[in-house]
């Protein structure tokens, strides 16, 4: 008897995604998004989740989609990650999906090359195809390209770059 | 203490570690003062309080090689020992802090700790040196109860009774030692209730003429120590009464605890007042602590940091509901603008200010901690760098009572500890270059700590040698940090500021002490990680000055904030020299920067939109500029709109995934929107060096 995985689903462009849902702690509305100077695109910048300061990552342009103009059915969907709080802006999340374990399939290999790799298998759900996530993969990508960017901010010779003042 | 459950152990870990640290430190302290006063008896005693505490603690908690090597360390300590040895003892001491130091860092990793092979040659050494010397250590009385007789003790104060610590020396010519112990027992056992006695059976007593015991009664000293008297058999006999803690320990964790405290604190109080009798003895034990020690402990209390943490976070949770409500009322008052209740919410909102304040600033002052916990551990760091470079040098500390932040404090530690080595190391010349420069052969370290506006000033100067200017160009050529074409671009701080850049060291030859070439890099990263500063002044010949300026506190800033292209930025308001209105037409363009001209000053002109959205600039436009100052710096920062100043608390960006040297933290307002407090300085140089009119936002 397997026991059904439950995810929390949410729409990208045309595609369902999931995540565990024992990952997910909230999902709110969005609120006012504090841009933060100098980072990557995706970061769509900060937020203050009752007095905790967390990141929200825009999961459309993290998967390269196009970015609809804002709409009330946007959400943030707050999942923990390593014990760190991080908020993934969605087009709209839709509810909590049962899939039962036979309905998973590995993802092919195709998936496990390259930029594709943060996805751990895709269900099936009465005909809909729900792709499901692997959070860490995700983010750690996401630092990775962040480090390169501050290893070259302070890759420059102190001295020099203050000079330029009179 | 194997019985412990397993987080109980952890505990009692983290605690010995924490107290070790501090045992450690009054040993360097106390070996330094035995090399200026050589068998000074003070010192010895506190070397061998601290010696003993180590020993009992690291037994408790399961680390038998340190424990071991303590006790080997304490039965050469001995009054006699040290009178013949009084030279080699200093060194011993030190060489013992360090030998402990590092087991202590293994036990705390988890490894296996080092054999300390110097620490156990000086032993031997002491010990052959006098191997003749007789072994008296057996006919001392030392009270040296374990854990479990310790509570037993503490049971009996719970009970209410007063308990009494009694040694009997027996008469050496006392020809049987078993009915000796018997008859000492029976005198005991009708004097009061043997709690713990030692040794336990008549067996183990034959080999000692030394009986020690613990005992409750309801009889005074004086009386017991008659009857307990047994002519011919006892030679002296010494009862010494102990006194009640003033709150019963209720366990075994918090006994430990108690001795911990009482022990460090018995660091600075001498002996115990009332043992007038024979054993005036240092080794007391925890469990007895002398009556100022004791007082000294209760008044103490030992927090983990984090829990302060959490009050501290509470008190900023506080302050941001505060504002919400201020924000609230005034919109109520614009609503309202004729209710008489007006009033009464100024009243209530202005009284929960003052008293939000002033908590505010208590659970602050729980975090300070005066620096001196920082300086006082530099002349054993000085001590040290001047007998390995065979030079003489003094170290002068004044300041040592400004307060600062525990954290900050603590990550200064090893910035100032590598800036005082090189000091030593680098700086002060030899006696005989010194001679021959007509200075004092005796060089001087000086340590240095002030308030100043809302920072704190660190001062580390020496009077050696100096920087030498083409000696650090000379050298950052050579390592491709700069560029030979470019040193006429350097004025002279920043030819200074060179020797923090990675992989930069003046050192003619690299000294094991320092000189490596990683260092002053380092030191720059920790105080920028503190949103402090770093200044150095250098005259060659005469010494160099560093100057480290960190914040008070993390903990809150007072800022103004303001808009640029819609979007919110603070900066702390003590950065901020002047805010000023300049026109378009008055902004020229030289040399790729902005400028403008500040009465009789030419200033850059810094902008944080995007070029690409900056709309054509109306000539007749005026825009808002805040002129900013860091360090010996001066720009003016172009903004859209001002909207006022603010005491933020400070939230650390610490998400790897935002985290920028941009922003040197984030706060949120009183209407729940978050906004970002810019780190100025980095600002500054990204743009400088990213594009010349440049852009992050």
């Amino acid at each position: 008897m397997d026991k059904e995985l439950q995810v929390v689903g949410f729409r990208i462009g045309r595609e369902t995604f999931g995540v565990p849902i024992s990952l997910v702690r909230e999902i709110v509305r969005v609120p006012e998004i504090t841009s933060v100077p100098n980072a990557p695109e995706y970061i769509e910048g900060v937020i203050n989740l009752r007095g905790r300061i967390i990141p929200v990552v825009d999961l459309r342009k993290r998967f390269r989609e196009n970015v609809a103009a804002p709409t009330k059915k946007n959400r943030i969907v707050v999942v923990e990650v390593e014990g760190r709080l991080i908020g993934l802006l969605v087009n709209s999340a839709s509810e909590v999906l049962r899939i039962l374990p036979s309905e998973i399939e590995a993802p092919q290999d195709v998936f496990q090359e390259g930029e594709l790799n943060y996805i751990t298998g895709v269900g099936k759900l009465r005909g809909r195809l729900v792709i499901l996530l692997d959070l860490n993969k995700i983010l750690q990508r996401g630092e990775l390209r962040r480090l390169d960017e501050t290893a070259e901010l302070v890759g420059a010779g102190p001295a020099i770059s203050t000079k330029r003042e009179l | 203490m194997n019985f412990l459950p397993d987080d109980r152990a952890s505990e009692l870990r983290d605690l010995f570690f924490e107290s070790a640290a501090e045992i450690l430190q009054a040993m360097n302290e106390a070996g330094l003062a035995l090399e200026e006063h050589p068998a000074d008896k003070e010192h010895l005693r506190s070397v061998r309080r601290a010696v003993h505490t180590l020993k009992g603690d690291s037994a408790a908690c399961g680390f038998r090689e340190l424990s071991e090597l303590a006790h080997e360390l304490e039965d050469v300590l001995t009054p006699e020992l040290v009178k013949q040895n009084a030279g080699l003892i200093p060194e011993v001491v030190l060489t013992a802090a360090d030998t402990f130091h590092e087991m202590l860092a293994a036990y705390r990793n988890r490894l296996q700790p080092p054999v300390g092979g110097a620490l156990r040659d000086h032993i031997n050494r002491l010990l052959h040196k006098t191997a003749a010397a007789p072994e008296k250590s057996s006919s001392e009385a030392k009270f040296d109860w374990t854990e479990y007789q310790r509570l037993m003790i503490a049971e009996a104060f719970r009970r209410g009774e007063s308990v009494y610590n009694v040694a009997f020396h027996l008469d050496s010519e006392s020809l049987l030692p078993a009915a000796a112990f018997e008859l000492v027992r029976k005198a005991l056992e009708s004097a009061g209730k043997i709690l713990v006695l030692h040794p336990e059976s008549v067996a183990q007593a034959a080999s000692t003429n030394l009986i020690e015991a613990a005992i409750s009664s309801a009889k005074s000293a004086d009386w017991i120590r008659e009857h307990c008297f047994v002519p011919s058999v006892v030679a002296r006999i010494s009862v010494l009464k102990i006194p009640v803690p003033q709150a019963a320990p209720r366990d075994l964790l918090e006994i430990l605890i108690e001795s911990e405290a009482a022990a460090v604190s018995a660091g600075v109080a001498a002996g115990t007042p009332d043992s007038a009798l024979d054993h005036h003895d240092e080794s007391r034990d925890g469990a007895a602590p002398s009556g100022l020690a004791h007082a000294a402990a209760e008044n103490t209390l030992r927090v983990d940091a984090d829990r302060i943490d959490t009050v501290m976070n509470l008190v900023g949770e506080l302050i941001i509901g505060k504002s919400m409500l201020q924000r609230t009322i005034m919109e109520f008052e614009r609503i309202h603008a004729k209710d008489p209740l007006r009033g009464k919410f100024a009243d209530a909102l202005s009284f929960q200010a003052r008293v939000l304040g002033e908590l505010q600033k208590s659970v602050m002052k729980i975090r300070m901690v005066p620096v001196e916990q920082l300086f006082r551990r530099f002349p054993r760091v000085v001590r040290d760098v001047a007998k390995m470079r065979n030079k003489d040098i003094g170290l002068e500390i004044a300041g040592q009572n400004t307060d600062l932040d525990k954290s900050i404090l603590d990550a200064l530690a090893e910035p100032l500890a590598h800036i005082v080595r090189n000091a030593a190391d680098h700086g002060i010349e030899t006696a005989a270059e010194r001679e021959a420069a007509r200075k004092p052969a005796r060089g001087t370290v000086r340590l240095d700590a002030y308030h100043e506006a809302d920072h704190v000033v660190i001062e580390i100067s020496d009077d050696g040698r100096g920087l030498d200017r083409n000696k650090i160009l000379r050298r950052a050529i050579e390592n491709g940090i700069l560029r030979t074409e470019d040193t006429g671009l350097l004025n002279d701080s920043d030819i200074m500021n060179l020797i923090f850049a990675p992989g930069l060291s003046t050192a003619d030859e690299i000294t094991e002490i320092s000189g490596r070439g990683v260092g002053l890099d380092v030191v720059k990263a920790a105080v920028d990680n503190l949103k402090g500063s770093i200044e150095l002044e250098s005259e060659l010949g005469c010494g160099t000055t560093f100057r480290l300026m960190v914040p008070l506190t993390l903990a809150s800033i007072q800022s103004l904030l303001f808009r640029v292209s819609g979007k919110l930025y603070a900066v702390p308001l003590a950065s901020v020299v002047e805010i000023t209105r300049v026109t378009e037409g008055d902004i020229h363009r030289v040399d790729d920067h902005e400028v403008f001209q500040l009465r009789d000053q030419v200033l850059t002109l810094v902008r944080l939109e995007r070029l690409e959205s900056q709309p054509q600039r109306a000539l007749g436009k005026r825009v808002f500029v805040i002129v900013i100052a860091s360090g010996t710096r001066k720009f003016g920062l172009a903004v859209d709109s001002l909207m006022g100043e603010e005491e933020l608390v400070i939230k650390a960006l610490e998400d790897r995934l935002v985290t920028s040297p941009l922003v040197s933290g984030a706060s949120i307002l009183g209407d729940g929107t978050v906004v970002l407090i810019l780190n100025v300085l980095a600002v500054i140089s990204y743009l400088s060096r990213i594009q010349p009119v440049g852009a992050i936002a």
